[in-house]
């Protein structure tokens, strides 16, 4: 049986009026998580109910199988936290705040300055933080997050003002962080291309889970990547098989398939990498 | 335009920032007034055949004899006169100057005048102490007079203010070590344990431009270097007196320019930080709650209150060094007594803003009310006398009908409580006794600030969790 690090159990969160959550139940346990929806889904409200940083209105939330708002201390030393509301400390410079960071949290600088040279962080850390622009303090503040090293990783929208280049070192170091057994939850509506790794998502609207998974679908879309295959011979299989959709490139061929072992033939024979379409259960579902 | 790199740094700020305060410090110091002070004989200091007996004056076998001590604290270079008009000539002229710490007589002049008012001799301090002044004179009674009366003076005027050169260049010593210490080796701030978010806080921009001006006001304010003179009854109490440089502190307006500095700085810390969203980074990290409520309770407390407990305590060491060497006992008592005045006054002033500051929502509404809410309570106002019932001072006034303008009010409150522990502080429990009808004897006035404070923060604590609860 696989423990769920991260659980929610029959969840709800009000901001007055507003019902940010309304009765969702939702368990994630390794891996790299999704959590998709529209802006004012609930995405961010949950993430922060895991974080300890807002209590549930109803309902319990678990991470390590402790209550985040009691034990915010100790879930805060397995886990490291970004949140696209977290301000930078304007008054100082972003050396002397990751400084602060590191210590905090007892990080090797070597570590953290090795993080910042790969985000291009280190080329402007000596100014004064309110002199920079929104993506340069995002990167920043994404330094934070991702340096520790730890079990886990809360991200709440991390690529938004960033630039091509900055996603992708971000989905790099995301992907090292799962290949090395960590577990990221991430919160987004952009669809960058780390979705291929994903274990588990939801899909939140208006606070309510429309689909998850592992649990709750049984069969989902998946895409698969062959590569330096010979492309016309597999597009023949494939069009045995009855796909959606096939893509191909130079040295790949991407093909579309509505259910979980309906394109398993061409895996087992070609080897290529399986991974759920994220992008079409998104878009089928909000769209519905 | 573009600005040079160096002037968009936090350490020059706070380098020009500590520029100014010196350079202001020094001119408020330098420029203030040599106060001279002096002790005055009351109105019709007399006796007579029917009232032969005054504090100090007696009728003994026909003669008129004047015996009175004095403890003063004087500065070296200072002139003490002591003078006397005694009802009747030939008269006997006595002074006896005793160093207070050593013990060491200093003056023992005697002297037999044959005119009502002589040329006195000028006492000139060798050194920078505390003095026993016995001054006595005895005459005949005048003839054809029912009433022998005699007029004293007692006074001290400062020649130079050598004390406060020495407390400029102290700390400006201080000040530039400090400076080439961090030019020479550049330290690396550490940013761990609870030091590690004193600093942080400390380094949040906004209380520089406020910090030095706290300085300013207390350090100019308070630091009273000017001479002082008192009755001497018993020693300790007589010498503790002497030292206190809080005296200042019994201005009331003192207290609203402070109230006011400190709401600001409260709202800066409690709810600006709230406002912008900073507290988040700190609820990121792997600490408790109650440890940031520690350190910005502490932040304030260190930027508020440890300079004033530092130049105090210079203060002392400038001004009587040997006194510490003398007379340990004294220094402790006077540790004491400092301690727990401070104490005392940073717990009244301080609970008005953080109450707000915790509770208004934004920073702009909580400078506004903490301020105008403090100066309401601070002075006579029909409010203050209302919300203030309950302190036992006030509602014995009220019952009294006697209210005056030292009345119900923060203000009122502090400099009646402040009052009564300069004049005696031995006696503060009887003195509580008597207000209270023997109630209080154990929350002696040493504890009862620390207690009041204490039991103030920790609901302000849970103010402070339920604001989270959003």
């Amino acid at each position: 049986m696989v423990i769920a690090l991260f659980k929610a159990v029959n969840v709800s969160k009000f901001f007055g009026t507003t019902i940010a959550l309304d009765n969702i139940s939702l368990e994630f346990s390794r891996g790299l998580n999704i959590l998709l929806g529209p802006n004012g889904s609930g995405k961010s409200t949950l993430l922060k109910l895991w974080s300890g940083l807002l209590r549930p209105s109803k309902g319990k939330v678990f991470v390590y199988d402790l209550d985040p708002w009691r034990h915010r201390k100790h879930i805060m030393e397995k886990t490291s936290v970004f949140f696209e509301d977290l301000p930078a400390p304007w008054w100082i410079s972003g050396e002397e705040f990751m400084r602060y960071i590191s210590e905090k949290r007892s990080l090797p600088w070597g570590e953290v300055k090795e993080y910042a040279e790969r985000l291009g962080v280190t080329t402007y850390w000596s100014r004064l933080i309110r002199g920079y622009s929104s993506g340069m303090k995002k990167k920043l503040m994404l330094l934070t997050a991702l340096s520790p090293d730890v079990e886990s990783y809360i991200l709440d929208e991390p690529y938004t003002l960033l630039d091509k280049e900055a996603v992708r070192i971000i989905e790099e170091i995301i992907y090292e962080k799962i290949k090395e057994g960590r577990i990221v939850l991430l919160a987004t509506h952009i669809l960058t291309g780390i979705e291929k790794y994903v274990e588990g998502f939801a899909i939140l609207y208006s606070g309510r889970v429309l689909a998850k998974y592992p649990e709750g679908l049984a069969e989902i879309p998946v895409i698969i990547e062959c590569r330096g295959k010979n492309p016309i011979e597999i597009e023949m299989e494939a069009l045995k098989l009855n796909p959606s959709k096939i893509e191909i490139m130079e040295d790949n061929i991407r093909i579309y398939g509505q259910k979980t072992h309906q394109l398993e033939e061409l895996i087992k024979r070609y080897g290529c990498i399986e991974s759920v379409d994220l992008a079409f259960i998104y878009r089928e579902l909000v769209k519905t | 335009m573009r600005i040079p790199g160096i002037l968009n740094s936090s350490g020059f700020l706070l380098f020009t920032l500590l520029i100014a305060f010196t350079a202001l410090y020094i001119y408020f110091t330098i420029n203030s007034s040599l106060r001279s002070i002096g002790v005055n004989s009351p109105l019709d200091y007399c006796v007579s055949i029917t009232n032969p007996q005054r504090n100090g004056l007696q009728l003994e076998e026909g003669k008129v004899l004047f015996q009175k001590s004095f403890v003063v604290l004087a500065g070296r270079g200072d002139n003490i006169t002591a003078d006397v008009i005694p009802p009747s000539a030939p008269w006997g002229y006595s002074l006896l100057v005793v160093d207070a710490v050593t013990n060491e007589v200093i003056v023992n002049y005697t002297n037999v005048y044959r005119t009502i008012r002589p040329l006195l001799p000028v006492f000139i301090s060798p050194r920078s102490t505390l003095y026993y002044i016995t001054v006595r004179a005895e005459s005949a009674i005048p003839r054809e007079s029912e009433k022998a009366c005699l007029q004293y003076s007692i006074a001290i005027y400062p020649t130079t203010r050598v004390d406060a050169v020495a407390t400029i260049l102290a700390f400006s010593a201080i000040l530039a070590l400090i400076l080439v210490f961090i030019v020479l080796f550049k330290p690396r701030i550490r940013y761990s344990g609870l030091l590690g978010e004193l600093v942080i806080n400390a380094k949040f921009m906004w209380l520089w431009f406020f910090t030095p001006l706290c300085f300013l006001i207390v350090y100019s304010t308070l630091l009273d270097l000017s001479p002082r003179i008192n009755y001497a009854h018993l020693v300790y109490q007589d010498k503790l007196i002497a030292l206190d440089n809080y005296r200042e502190l019994l201005d009331i307006d003192f207290l609203a320019v402070y109230g006011a500095s400190s709401s600001i700085l409260y709202t800066i810390l409690f709810t600006y930080r709230r406002e912008i969203g900073e507290e988040k980074l700190r609820d990121i990290l792997p600490y408790h709650r109650w440890g940031r409520y520690v350190s910005l309770i502490l932040t304030h407390f260190s930027l508020m209150y440890l300079p004033l407990l530092i130049v105090s305590i210079l203060h002392l060491f400038e001004l009587i060094p040997h006194i510490a060497i003398a007379d340990p006992y004294l220094l402790f008592k006077y540790l004491h007594h400092l301690v727990t005045v401070t104490l005392f006054i940073y717990a009244v002033t301080s609970i008005i803003p953080l109450i707000v500051s915790m509770l208004a929502p934004r920073t702009s509404i909580s400078v506004a009310v903490s301020i105008i809410l403090y100066l309401l309570l601070l002075y006579d106002t029909p409010i203050a006398r209302l919300t203030l019932n309950w302190i036992p001072i006030c509602r014995g006034r009220s019952q009294l009908e006697v209210l005056t303008s030292s009345g119900c009010s923060i203000g009122g409150y502090v400099r009646e409580i402040m009052g009564i522990y300069i004049s005696n502080p031995e006696n503060v429990g009887e003195w509580f006794i008597e207000w209270e009808g023997g109630l209080i004897k154990l929350i002696y006035f040493v504890i009862a600030p620390i207690l009041i404070y204490v039991g103030l923060l920790a609901p302000l604590f849970l103010i402070y969790l339920n604001r989270e609860y959003t």
